[in-house]
């Protein structure tokens, strides 16, 4: 009998069908992997499951039975747990008091730790598992702090465990332990889900493995029976073709030149690793990779939002590593960022002061600190006629656009300042079709232009159509350098996935 | 000499800390939970004035008065739940609010209700017990001090155990803790939010309705318009350098009493430093710890050792 | 197209005054309900008020200057999303340190001592603004925290001040107050309203008004402080120096908060006594709430309240109902402005709630 049964499951999203006709199943005691890109769909089903969001329609059958799930707390009753990307931890209270959360047993209304204790070091007992209850959890490396949400789930009884992503945050010694625990919590007929893009861990630690792309299912197979190849296939898949017509030119000057460039992500954490490339005027060099492998980092270094711990950075022969966002942009380093709503605009702010912000301070519009405001009005006119921003004048709050246009206002701010280098983000990230053949159009047009562009994209199709030459990011290294006439998007998908890699500008093994 | 000096001071010490302690530790609850509650001086002016209220009533009680201010101090509270929590308004600017309705209630009630200006005096109240400890008057020396102690200074002290108890040892203290740190640990443990927060607040308005009773039925029997007088926020500095331990946070509450015992002895001898300068220290010495704590806070962040993944 | 938007401005602009009018109107409903519940009746009340303000023009106007002024340093720092709950403590130092330079520049001619004095003050309040920008921008502490704090230093030290090396003689030292500052420094008072306390501090205060819309409205630096307020990593990523905007506004706020102080000084009390001023920074707080932060708002609210505080003594001698009620409709006031605000918060949030409509980023 099937522990979960997710069967026909619909959920709509304004845009985007998350789930389109899903069935999904898990085997009592079974360790299954649910793969897909962003976007795919893995976590608003997972998210279903766990009683965070309710499905349009279908239902979902726990041990043979029907269940309607509103809540988490209906999950764990029901005897799921779900082990977060982001820890569910408060930092300042000890490891026991973090587990026996929301189920604290009681005598007298005091919490019964020492009985709570008991019951957690059998648990800890059964599974081989070693941890300091005492200490507290800020005290504790990121696989222990996994390790005390594991065992949060099983306290709490879960014969269901999700673990979303559980890898993305570990060292890999830590995900080999990772490993053996869940092949250890399953021999008690606990079925495991996780949520992951890395196809070598999916072969090394699952029985059976579901792929979805877009919402649907395109495969579900016993791990022994498929390699890493076809599983690339199958959540690559055969997109549409909108690429652009593409005209090789010869690539100019080095613009932007990297030199083992290290930076740490807001954890502290190595999240860039000695990372070295350059980008020469008149060509886009596209990074992808899953994302959280180190692209934000790298772009805020880039464009100086973050100070690097180590490497150099060369812009124009000058280096820039240490110079402020604003003398990078006066330089010519444009940036098109990849949260165009939290970082790309002020929301409560009109289009016009969301068109001026890198426009403001020059002297054409700003003379002895006074702003020359006919003549910003005359430019934010300008642009919104010549990028074609649907909006009626330019006094409208920004927030009101959609996304597309909202995209739109944030490309013709970059671009009209005539950058020598443009650092797009995610550029076409939930914005509809027309908008996404537009903005490529002028990504493109810049590139011909003999502008450098530096695009980081989640989208294969997408770096594969615009750019001159692909990086692969993993891990925070490039794994792999490619030009989109020798490779394929499967093949791009292995290197993203952390099955193969090349060796190229990752960590120099030479002592500095 | 000296040592008379020396129990006065602390007599005095008490006496001013007993509020500010009470208030103080009120505050502990929704600090943890990171509720920013200024509204601590306005509860208090609500509790000084319903304990009288409360007397009055009863003709006489001051145990009624202690209660009925309590009870007043958690119905009012439950506006900054309604209004912070609930409605997520800001939470400074609610604190503002109910500051101002506070003062502005009371005074007015004091003239419509009670139709009498400046003061309320509550006439032939039987005052709560003072409790003689024998055994610790019986030290040389400083022994005089303990002579006498308000029952409601030792229900402060009690008050700091259960504090601290219920903080460390019951499931609404681990909540709370988690509610300021990460709610979502809470939330997805299947606990509603809300109701810690409104635990927070509650408790907070007890407590600081008992302080505001203690000003108005213990120290002086009266109450008189923003009889307050800033006490909140002294608390609420307390509170703030304490970082919301209780007993660090009645320490610092006996700092601020002391050093206001020790500004009205020197106003009285006339001695060579000014007292509002003895005053002014604490504070400076809680922007000081408030700065030293953030410093530390950042240096931490800034030397984490960057793991590899 | 350039008519529209003035249409369109100006419609803008009535609808806030509305906006404010419709508050007002609530928070006075809720007091007639008080009212009705307490035994009064309310239209003979409100009614008092009217009259009482209409009967002492003077008084409305010396009050609603500090409040402008107050209002307006609050407003300067909400914009860019900066709380200073510290113009109290601003305002003291300001007018301290006016009395205490207007002792020693009493025989300069009155032109060039009064704008001296008022600089002076600005200086002071500017430099104590300083420290919790600092603390701020380097250590990234609370400035709501820091400036509450400092605004009892500020009250001490001026405690001592008042009551040490300043405290003036004979009958002053009763009333715990500094000597009488020169008589030629004082502001000349206005006397279209006949005997009052307005002086042409209001104008100046209305000289502050401008100045701030146009620093706000027309230089590069308004429009950097309402990007910062608005979107923090916005701004940063368009290479916009938080920590310069946050030390500006602080600094124009404690400015602000040190004029206040000698304007009352030079303009009303002429001397500095022991606490004379109460809670005028924290109802500036209540001001710019209401004005929504504009700053000729700033000039409405603080008219509305500069009458409510002064028609509340009249108000209590023509009908017997205490002034204190002034208080509660200013609480109510602020309850139900921050309750405004955040049912607009929460309405799509019901919503969101009945529709299961996530956000673009939460679906993954």
């Amino acid at each position: 009998m099937n522990a979960v049964e997710m069967v026909d499951i619909v959920k709509q999203y304004p845009g985007v069908l998350a789930s389109n006709h899903v069935n999904f199943s898990v085997r009592k005691g079974e360790i299954h992997g649910l793969v897909g890109e962003n976007g795919a769909g893995k976590s608003t089903l997972m998210n279903i499951l766990y009683g965070m969001q309710t499905p349009d329609s279908g239902e979902i059958r726990l041990h043979g039975e029907k269940i309607r799930l509103q809540s988490p707390k209906d999950a764990i009753n029901a005897g799921i747990g779900m082990v977060h990307q982001h820890f569910m931890l408060a930092p300042s209270l000890s490891v026991l008091d973090n587990i026996i959360m929301g189920k604290f047993p009681t005598k007298g209304g005091f919490i019964d730790r020492n009985k709570a204790r008991t019951e957690v070091e059998k648990i800890l007992k059964k599974y081989n598992f070693s941890l300091e209850l005492d200490a507290k959890v800020y005290q504790l490396s990121i696989g222990q702090m996994q390790r005390v949400e594991i065992v949060k789930a099983l306290y709490r009884g879960a014969d269901i465990l999700i673990l979303d992503e559980p890898t993305a945050v570990l060292t890999p010694q830590e995900a080999d332990e990772l490993i053996h625990t869940m092949r250890t919590i399953q021999k008690d007929d606990t079925s495991i889900i996780i949520i992951t893009h890395k196809l070598k861990e999916v072969m090394r630690a699952t029985d059976r493995v579901t792929v979805l792309r877009r919402g649907t299912v395109t495969g579900c197979l016993n791990t022994c029976d498929t390699n890493e190849h076809e599983l690339a296939e199958l959540m690559v898949g055969h997109e549409l073709n909108m690429s652009i017509a593409h005209e090789k030119k010869t690539t100019g000057n080095r613009i932007l030149q990297v030199e083992d460039l290290c930076m740490l992500d807001k954890r502290g954490r190595l999240a860039v690793d000695h990372i070295s490339f350059d980008v020469h005027a008149g060509e886009i060099v596209g990074i992808c990779g899953v994302e959280g492998n180190g692209q934000s980092e790298l772009v805020s270094g880039l464009t100086g939002l973050t100070r690097p711990v180590s490497g150099q950075i060369w812009f124009e022969g000058e280096q820039v590593q240490h110079r402020s966002v604003r003398a990078r942009r006066d330089l010519g380093m444009s940036h098109i960022p990849e949260d165009r709503i939290h970082v790309g605009a002020a929301r409560d702010c009109s289009i016009k002061e969301n068109l001026m912000l890198t426009a403001y301070y020059k002297k054409d519009y700003c003379k002895h600190n006074l702003l020359n405001n006919k003549a910003l009005n005359d430019l934010a006119g300008k642009l919104i006629e010549k990028y074609a921003v649907k909006v009626p004048d330019a006094d409208y709050a920004i927030g009101t656009l959609s996304g597309g246009n909202m995209q739109k206002v944030v490309i013709a701010r970059e671009i009209d300042v005539m950058p020598r280098l443009l650092v797009a983000s995610q550029p076409t990230r939930g914005v509809d079709i027309g908008a996404i053949m537009n903005i490529r159009g002028q990504l493109n047009a810049l590139r011909e232009s003999g502008v450098a562009i530096l695009l980081v994209s989640a989208e294969l199709e997408e770096i594969m159509s615009l750019s001159d030459r692909i990086l692969v990011m993993y891990e925070g290294q490039i794994v792999g350098q490619f030009t989109p006439e020798e490779t394929t998007e499967q093949e791009l998908g292995l290197y993203m996935a952390g099955a193969r890699r090349m060796n190229v500008g990752g960590p120099s093994d030479v002592a500095e | 000499m000296t040592v008379d000096i020396l129990n006065n001071i602390i007599a005095t010490t008490l006496r001013n800390s007993t509020p500010l302690m009470l208030a103080a530790l009120g505050g502990v609850f929704c600090q943890k939970a990171r509720v920013f509650n200024i509204g601590l001086e306005g509860i208090m002016l609500i509790g000084a004035f319903s304990a009288i209220c409360g007397v009055m009533l009863s003709g006489g009680s001051a145990w009624v008065g202690l209660i009925f201010a309590i009870l007043c101090g958690m119905v009012f509270s439950l506006l900054f739940y309604l209004f912070a929590v609930k409605l997520s308004a800001n939470q400074i600017i609610t604190g503002i609010g109910l500051n101002l309705m506070a003062s502005g209630l009371t005074a007015f009630l004091l003239r419509a209700v009670f139709d009498t200006k400046g003061a309320l005096r509550a006439t032939s109240m039987t005052a709560l017990p003072t409790l003689k400890l024998s055994f610790l008057s019986k030290i040389p020396v400083i022994g005089g001090l303990f002579g006498e102690l308000q029952l409601i200074t030792i229900i402060a002290l009690v008050m700091m155990i259960v504090t601290a108890v219920i903080l460390k040892r019951m499931p609404i203290g681990a909540y709370t803790v988690a509610v300021g740190e990460m709610p979502d640990s809470v939330s997805t443990a299947g606990i509603k939010i809300h109701r810690v927060y409104l635990f927070d607040v509650l408790w907070s308005g007890a407590l600081c309705a008992c302080a505001g009773a203690y000003l108005s039925i213990v120290s002086v029997s009266s109450f008189t318009e923003d009889m307050v007088s800033g006490r909140g926020f002294t608390a609420f500095s307390a509170l703030i350098f304490g970082n919301a331990n209780p007993y660090a946070v009645c320490a610092c509450s006996l700092l601020f009493g002391f050093v206001d015992a020790v500004g009205i002895k020197l106003e009285l001898s006339r001695a060579a430093i000014p007292s509002s300068i003895i005053k002014m220290f604490p504070y400076i010495l809680t922007v000081t710890a408030l700065a030293v704590s953030c410093y530390m806070r950042q240096w931490k962040e800034n030397h984490v050792s960057p793991k590899h993944r | 197209m350039w008519q529209n938007k003035r249409i369109r401005r100006l419609k803008g602009s009535l609808k806030a005054i509305g906006r404010q009018l419709l508050l007002i109107l609530l928070a006075m409903v809720v007091c007639s309900l008080f009212l009705l519940c307490t035994g009064y009746d309310p239209y003979i009340v409100f009614k008092a008020i009217g009259k009482a303000i209409a009967s002492d023009m003077g008084g409305t106007v010396r009050w609603a200057t500090p409040y402008i002024m107050t209002g307006l340093a609050v407003a300067l720092t909400f914009k860019a999303n900066i709380f200073n709950m510290g113009v109290d403590g601003q305002l003291y130092l300001g007018s301290i340190a006016s009395v205490w330079l207007a002792t020693r520049v009493a025989d300069w001619p009155s032109a060039v001592a009064i704008p001296f004095i008022i600089v002076f003050a600005m200086i002071v309040g500017g430099l104590y603004a300083v420290i919790p920008a600092l603390l701020k921008i380097r250590l990234n502490c609370d400035e709501v925290v820091t400036t509450l704090l400092l605004n009892y230093v500020a009250y001490f030290f001026t405690d001592y001040l008042v009551l040490g090396p300043m405290l003036g003689g004979g009958s002053l030292v009763a009333a715990q107050s500094t000597e009488y500052i020169a008589e030629n420094l004082w502001l000349p008072k206005l006397t279209w309203f006949g005997d009052s306390n307005a002086n042409i501090s209001m104008f100046i205060a209305l000289g502050f008004v401008f100045a701030v819309a146009f620093l706000l409205y027309r230089t590069k630096y308004g429009y950097e402080i309402k990007i910062c307020g608005s979107n923090m990593e916005f701004a940063r990523y368009g290479g916009i120096s938080a920590a310069k905007t946050i030390m500006l506004v602080m600094v124009l706020s404690g400015m602000l908060g040190g004029a206040t102080g000698a304007m009352e000084i030079l303009g009303v009390h002429h001397r500095f006594s022991y606490r004379y001023s109460t809670d005028v920074g924290m109802d500036g707080v209540v001001i710019a709430l209401l004005a929504g932060n504009n700053p000729f708002g700033v000039v409405l609210t603080g008219f509305f309240y500069g009458a409510l505080k002064n028609g509340a003594s009249i108000m209590q001698r023509i009908a017997d109902v205490p002034s204190s009620l002034v208080d509660i409709v200013r609480g109510s006031i602020v309850l139900i402005i921050t309750a405004n605000f955040s049912l607009k918060k929460l309405l799509p949030r019901l919503k969101k709630r009945t529709a299961a409509k996530p956000k673009e980023s939460e679906v993954a």
